[in-house]
């Protein structure tokens, strides 16, 4: 069967979707420094002001522009979702495939690691770790990348362990292949679409569990939150800022998971053609 | 000793300058005992004919002569023409090539066969009745006999041509291609005419090109190749076990009843007359030569076969050894104690149903797998001696399935780059040595189709790619593993005759791995029979095939040729 991912996903309508979404919200976040009218971290004006032009969605209740902390919120919620993907894939891709293809004892031991990272609850992980110790965004990251590649390398290595036994990989290997070619040409490729999933999953899951812990207030308050303007905003909801101060939180929250859900699903679909509705043979 | 030749070396002349000539016949030394058939056997222009006239003393004014043609002791080149036309036909007579016109066409066939007695002074009635009793010895029907030459057909005249050869009884005859132009039954006639002859005590020098006929009437075959004689052996040999490359080659070229395997001509041309090359003269065609080839000519060794053989490599040399091997998978035993050898340049065929080991066993040659016990030899050194990625280089593989073998993310130019790319070897020229090697295997060259991807090929198409792909870092050994197998038959009689093609072009030693004795018949050379981890039977195919030795091999065989399924 053969697959040319990039040209499916162009036909993709849900997949382009979510993409195009992920890209608004991402440039968005990316520009957030070069647009946002006011600095997040100094009152701009009285509190509790409502939306104009000035302040397009009125000052929180220590004054500051409420849209420029959107603007930053949204950058950290994007980065820490990336970054942890980022990570999170890259341990899962190198200790999957090393294991598939040393074997042996390294791969007894990886194995193990992964089968006690599956059996440990990773957000509660990271509440302690958040709550205990108060590390900075970036230990956070690293914190929670470490905690969540398991997943991948056992996808990973199952798939390696399969590609291992292909006649095209024997091929090469008996054509005086090294490993590192066989990696780089025949493996890899084929793994792309488990790592794209693994991706977009991870991503959606670390910018959930970094909006939910910041909501819960343990993680380090002085940086913008989607999760912290939520935690705030519900506590001055009697004076009716529901609508400049928590929905705009909630819903960019929202399209950001939802536009890398999209994605993933999108990328299921292309890889696992028995999913595509309609003429299945077409694609054989 | 009747004829001999001492370092004969004949030139021609040709118009214009004087050192403008061609080499004929170059240090020619041979010998025939009374009682001996000898033949000369070669290709077209290797100098059989001059060697014919030369020993008659028959040269055309052209022909620039050394060295001497000793007959019974008296060294012809010392005779004056009278002396010469004395021996001529009472001691050495020849039968000429049967071209229609060495017949004189104006007297009655009876006469000619005649001739000579006459001439020695018989008187003419006695001199007709013999030649008439010769003729009916020769299987002319009586009356024919009266005719004129163009009323005969072309194997009657061959006959009369015979007829006059023998009339006066020679100790010595020269046979210029006398079946050339005959039918089987008569041919067989004639080679118990010319066993009888020899069993008489003449000695009998056979120019032919047919081989099965030298080594039906011959008692030696010397193979002669562009005026050098490359191997000489005894001639039950000449079909089964030819020692030298040429020789091997022009078995495989001829027609042979009992063999199946595919006629394949001697690659390239033969040389330019005109000039001598430094090295070994059939350098070019060959499929082993070595540097040493291209410097000097080789020097005649001798053969265990009791044979001599003109090579630096000593013949056909063996590229593959395999000694004792034994391979298990766990606790199963795949391979017991197999030997077996692989000659450069030659087809073999590993038999056997599926799980006896074929597969194993060439995977082993290939070096991709360790054998537990025993060793193999590469050209003299042990495999586990030579680097793996250098060895991988010298070893094409084509699998089952072309599906499966090339990996549905490559087009079909990164597919057939792939090994150059391993090998460090792609470089500016390699789009040009892609395109030839499409060219090679019968496929487009085009853009268009070197982008495509396996799933837009059919499996003929993908098979004629993996085969390319194969043989782009030019392999000395290509393994085929059950390469037709999955094909349909029209598409596996296509690739079987592009593997043949190829192997014959380029001259590598191949190992066709097949379930199927079919298939093994119509390409090896040799078939190894497995069974049970074990060889059973290892020979050449037309002997499998026609007188199989092992109940297995039986078996096997009338497996394949049964029509009906027995009654259960």
């Amino acid at each position: 069967m053969h697959i040319r991912p990039f040209q499916e996903f162009k036909k993709n309508r849900i997949g382009v979707t979510g993409l195009v979404m992920f890209l608004l919200l991402s440039t968005t976040a990316i520009l957030a420094p070069a647009i946002a009218p006011h600095d997040p971290w100094d009152y701009s004006d009285r509190s509790f002001q409502p939306s104009s032009m000035n302040h397009l969605l009125g000052t929180n209740d220590i004054g500051y522009d409420i849209f420029s902390e959107l603007l930053w919120a949204l950058r950290t919620s994007v980065f820490f979702g990336v970054s942890v993907a980022a990570i999170a894939c890259t341990i899962g891709l190198i200790l999957g495939v090393s294991a598939a293809l040393v074997g042996g004892l390294y791969d007894l031991v990886v194995m193990r690691i992964v089968d006690a990272l599956l059996a440990i609850p990773s957000i509660l992980v990271l509440i302690l770790i958040a709550a205990y110790f108060r590390p900075s965004t970036m230990i956070l990251v690293i914190t929670l990348s470490l905690i969540i590649w398991q997943t991948i390398a056992r996808g990973v290595r199952a798939q390696t362990l399969s590609l291992k036994t292909k006649l095209h990989i024997k091929a090469a290997r008996n054509m005086g292949a090294s490993t590192v070619y066989i990696m780089r040409k025949h493996i890899l490729p084929e793994l792309f679409p488990l790592y794209a999933m693994g991706f977009v999953t991870k991503a959606r899951i670390a910018v959930f569990m970094e909006a939910g812990l910041s909501f819960l207030g343990i993680f380090d308050p002085t940086t913008k939150s989607l999760g912290i303007m939520m935690s705030y905003a519900m506590r001055y909801l009697y004076l009716d800022v529901w609508f400049n101060w928590l929905l705009p939180a909630v819903l960019s929250l929202s399209m950001l998971i939802v536009s890398l859900a999209l994605i993933s699903y999108a990328i299921e679909e292309i890889f696992d053609p028995r999913l595509k509705g309609g003429n299945n043979a077409a694609t054989v | 000793m009747p004829l001999q030749f001492k370092n004969l070396n004949v030139k021609y002349r040709l118009s214009g300058a004087e050192d403008n000539t061609i080499t004929a016949l170059n240090n020619i030394s041979l010998k025939i005992n009374e009682g001996e058939c000898v033949s000369i056997v070669g290709e077209s222009g290797s100098g059989k004919t001059t060697l014919a006239l030369a020993s008659m003393k028959l040269l055309s004014q052209n022909a620039i002569m050394t060295g001497s043609v000793v007959i019974n002791g008296v060294d012809t080149s010392e005779l004056s023409s009278e002396e010469m036309r004395k021996i001529r036909w009472n001691e050495i007579s020849i039968v000429f090539q049967n071209y229609g016109d060495v017949l004189n066409p104006v007297h009655k066939i009876i006469n000619q066969v005649a001739e000579p007695l006459i001439k020695n002074g018989e008187s003419r009635n006695t001199a007709l009745d013999k030649s008439s009793k010769m003729l009916d010895y020769m299987k002319i029907k009586t009356g024919r006999s009266m005719l004129y030459p163009h009323q005969l057909s072309a194997g009657e005249r061959q006959r009369v041509l015979m007829a006059m050869a023998l009339i006066t009884d020679p100790g010595m005859l020269v046979l210029d291609e006398p079946v050339a132009s005959v039918d089987a039954i008569t041919k067989l006639y004639l080679a118990e005419v010319i066993r009888k002859q020899v069993n008489l005590g003449k000695a009998v020098l056979l120019i032919t090109h047919d081989l099965s006929f030298a080594a039906l009437c011959s008692d030696y075959t010397v193979v002669l190749y562009s005026g050098n004689i490359l191997e000489s052996l005894p001639s039950e040999e000449l079909l089964d076990a030819p020692r030298h490359p040429y020789t091997r080659a022009l078995v495989r070229s001829f027609p042979v009843m009992e063999r199946a395997k595919d006629l394949a001509g001697v690659r390239g041309a033969p040389p330019s007359q005109t000039s001598t090359p430094k090295g070994c003269i059939f350098q070019p065609r060959c499929t082993q030569s070595i540097d040493v080839c291209l410097e000097r000519s080789p020097q005649a060794v001798s053969t265990n076969g009791g044979g001599v053989v003109v090579c630096h490599r000593g013949g056909i040399a063996t590229m593959i050894s395999v000694e004792n091997i034994s391979k298990s998978y766990k606790d199963i035993e795949v391979l017991k104690d197999v030997s077996l050898k692989l000659d450069e340049g030659e087809i073999l065929a590993l038999v056997g149903e599926t799980g006896s080991g074929k597969t194993t066993l060439a995977y082993l040659i290939a070096g991709t797998i360790k054998p537990d016990g025993g060793k193999i030899i590469f050209r003299e050194k042990g495999l586990d001696k030579i680097d793996r990625k250098e060895f991988a280089k010298m070893v094409g593989i084509v699998y089952q399935s072309p599906r499966d073998s090339i990996s549905h993310r490559f087009s079909v130019f990164e597919a057939i780059a792939e090994p150059l790319v391993i090998h460090n070897a792609f470089d500016n020229e390699s789009a040009g040595k892609i395109k030839n090697a499409l060219r090679e295997v019968q496929l487009p060259v085009d853009d268009y189709f070197m982008r495509k991807y396996p799933h837009e090929l059919s499996g003929g198409e993908l098979q004629r790619v993996a085969i390319a792909r194969a043989l782009i870092l030019e392999p000395d050994l290509l393994i085929a593993d059950e390469a037709t197998s999955f094909l349909d038959p029209s598409v596996q009689a296509k690739i079987l005759r592009l593997l043949l093609n190829l192997q014959n072009e380029r001259g590598i030693s191949m190992i066709f791995v097949t379930h199927d004795i079919g298939v093994a018949r119509k390409v090896s050379d040799r078939v190894a029979v497995l069974h049970d981890g074990r060889i059973v039977e290892n020979s050449p195919t037309h002997h499998i095939i026609e007188n199989p030795q092992h109940e297995y091999t039986k078996r096997l065989i009338d497996a394949v040729k049964s029509s009906k399924i027995s009654d259960l």
